[in-house]
């Protein structure tokens, strides 16, 4: 019975090609539009590799004393000592963010930089392609070497191997390891590197006054309240004798992104985007089945009952949203790589990852809601129209 | 094979009230091949409808193999529809999107048990009977009126059905293939025992029949 759905649903879908065209452009498009919104959703918010412990994990960048100059961190290595041994810290590690320029060919190429330590390989879960991360001896001692990412060793090295081999770079750096591209949005330091170099060779660089950032993680989400209240008692001990207001500079991944808003806002939309190719489908098949009552009579006749029939319809409707979504996929695939060009790349000169903006647990989510839309969206006028009387179906019928 | 007693079939709207059929009391014997006549507007297609369980009469009673049809439910009038009857119309009503074939088959799709590849072979052997056997693959349009009517004997005949109803079946026909579509069903009358009851305009058609049965006004006149 199934195969005779199909080819029914095809022959059907041939016939009112215009309507098809509509009907899974609007699907395809909707699903597209909800992937990539609710994968930059995913990579910005989410818990996935590299970014495991995103969610216990507070971004510190610094603090302000009430009527003095906006300070950026604390300079002191001590400091740092101290928030590392708070009793609901797990881990630390500090960064440096940067640019580094190098020619090829004539061509300015930027890389998004970290300096970093040791630590980074513990909070961020990177795939390993060749060699090895950098060791804490290694950070402290500031040897020049460098881990990069796919894409950056594909730009310099093409497909020989990378390890070994030096990034014309100033400070020319050895490389001793590659990881896999990662996708990145408004992440910060190591979230948004394609390179990274221990972080005491920042010493040796132009700035010898370095300016750290940490990533702190908690040992529980829960926890994030009281290591910034912690936070705030070291730097008024240590930078503010005389007890001014201070603004602490230190928040989780949903303050930093202003969470709520961003939420309601594509909340909205993907309401939107999926309620109206929704509608506009409920009034597709009422009028696609309405044009069957010929056949609706036939098959009452033949033997099918007013179920039957429903579940005929809706087959058909599900035939279609499934072909819309799993186009819907492919032109997420497709449009995916405009995305990363033009929104997660930080500027023109730097390399562009080969990583590609697909959540699939999103997409599965997509397919699955663009079903459930196309059941909904087939019931009722299936439901209607099975419901029509036999005699009047086979006179009023224009077969 | 099939019994009404006291049937009466009433249209009614807010306005008006129509007395489609009045106090029709017919028994149909198992095997036999009746033709009804009458005017157009006598109510023979209300009485078709009524006996093919598409219709339900406003009153009186039917009994398809001595059971009474009374208060079934849609499934169930679903389900003696396709044990029981097969349908041929004056339109032939075939699905334009299917083929001839996936049109024969239509019946058996509803049926439990019927496996994908014995339904193909049923349709088949039905088109073997009807002669359609070389069409198998060809759409509906694109077959003369006679041949289509063919299929849609081939239809009516793929799941055995004791009873076949067939409303005006060469209609749209010309006189040679009317005989030729006429000569179809005779035979299956003959070999297969198949009960059939024909509404028709011809004198001519019906007067093959074994017996005739005419209406006027909705009245059951001889």
């Amino acid at each position: 019975m199934l195969k005779n759905y199909i080819k029914i649903a095809f022959r059907v879908m041939l016939r009112q090609k215009f309507f098809t065209a509509i009907s899974i452009f609007g699907i395809s498009f909707t699903i597209m539009v909800f992937s990539i919104i609710a994968s930059i959703t995913a990579i910005t918010f989410g818990n996935d590799a590299p970014n495991i412990n995103r969610e216990r994990t507070l971004y510190y960048r610094g603090f302000t004393v009430e009527g003095d100059q906006f300070r950026f961190s604390a300079p002191e290595p001590v400091f740092y000592d101290q928030v590392e041994k708070l009793a609901n810290v797990e881990t630390m590690g500090r960064y440096i963010a940067g640019q580094l320029t190098s020619f090829k060919n004539g061509k300015k190429t930027s890389i998004d930089v970290v300096f970093t330590d040791e630590k980074v390989w513990k909070i961020y879960k990177h795939d390993l392609l060749e060699g090895r991360t950098f060791t804490a001896d290694e950070a402290r001692g500031a040897q020049s070497i460098v881990v990069i990412t796919e894409s950056v060793k594909k730009h310099y090295f093409g497909d020989e191997k990378a390890v070994g081999q030096f990034l014309e770079t100033t400070p020319r750096l050895r490389v001793i390891g590659v990881i896999k591209d990662f996708l990145h949005i408004g992440g910060v330091g190591p979230e948004a590197a394609q390179a990274f170099i221990p972080l005491n060779r920042y010493h040796f660089g132009a700035n010898k006054n370095p300016i750290y950032s940490a990533i702190i993680v908690a040992k529980q989400q829960s926890d994030l309240p009281e290591i910034k209240q912690s936070l705030s008692k070291l730097i008024n001990e240590r930078y503010n004798p005389k007890k001014r207001n201070v603004e602490l500079w230190a928040n989780d991944v949903y303050e930093r992104n202003d969470f709520g808003d961003y939420l309601a806002i594509m909340a909205v939309f993907i309401f939107f985007t999926m309620v109206i190719p929704a509608l506009n489908l409920v009034g597709i098949n009422i009028g696609r089945i309405a044009e069957r009552r010929s056949e609706i009579g036939i098959r009452k006749a033949f033997g099918a009952s007013s179920s039957v029939l429903a579940g005929q319809f809706i087959a058909e409707s599900i035939i279609i949203t499934l072909i819309g979504g799993l186009l819907g996929v492919l032109l997420t695939y497709a449009c995916s790589g405009l995305v990363i060009t033009h929104i997660v790349a930080s500027n023109d000169d730097v390399i562009a990852s080969n990583s590609v903006l697909i959540h699939w647990d999103v997409i599965m989510y997509a397919v699955l809601a663009s079903l459930f839309f196309g059941l909904l969206s087939g019931a009722v006028p299936a439901w209607r129209m099975s419901r029509l009387h036999a005699v009047k179906a086979l006179k009023n019928g224009n077969l | 094979m099939i019994k009404l007693t006291d049937v009466e079939k009433v249209y009614r709207t807010s306005t008006i009230e129509t007395m489609a059929l009045s106090k029709v009391n017919i028994v149909i014997n198992k095997g036999e091949f009746v033709s009804i006549m009458g005017p157009s507007g006598c109510g023979k297609s209300t009485l078709l409808n009524i006996m093919g369980l598409l219709d339900e009469p406003s009153s009186g009673k039917i009994e398809i193999d001595n059971t009474l049809i009374s208060g079934y439910a849609d499934k169930r009038l679903a389900h003696m529809r396709n044990q029981k009857l097969g349908f041929i119309f004056q339109s032939y009503h075939l699905i334009n999107d299917l083929s001839v074939v996936d049109n024969v088959e239509i019946p058996l799709l509803y049926r439990k048990g019927v496996s994908g590849s014995e339904r193909r072979k049923k349709a088949l052997e039905a088109l073997e009977k009807v002669g359609l056997n070389s069409r198998t693959k060809h759409y509906p349009n694109q077959l003369s009126g006679g041949q289509r009517q063919r299929v849609a004997i081939a239809r009516a005949i793929v799941g055995n059905p004791e009873i076949i109803l067939a409303d005006e079946p060469t209609g749209n026909l010309d006189s040679v293939m009317g005989e030729e579509i006429m000569n179809i069903m005779l035979q299956l009358n003959k070999t297969e025992g198949t009960t059939i009851v024909m509404v028709t305009h011809d004198e001519n058609m019906a007067n093959k029949t074994e017996r005739v049965i005419r209406f006027f006004d909705g009245r059951q006149v001889n």
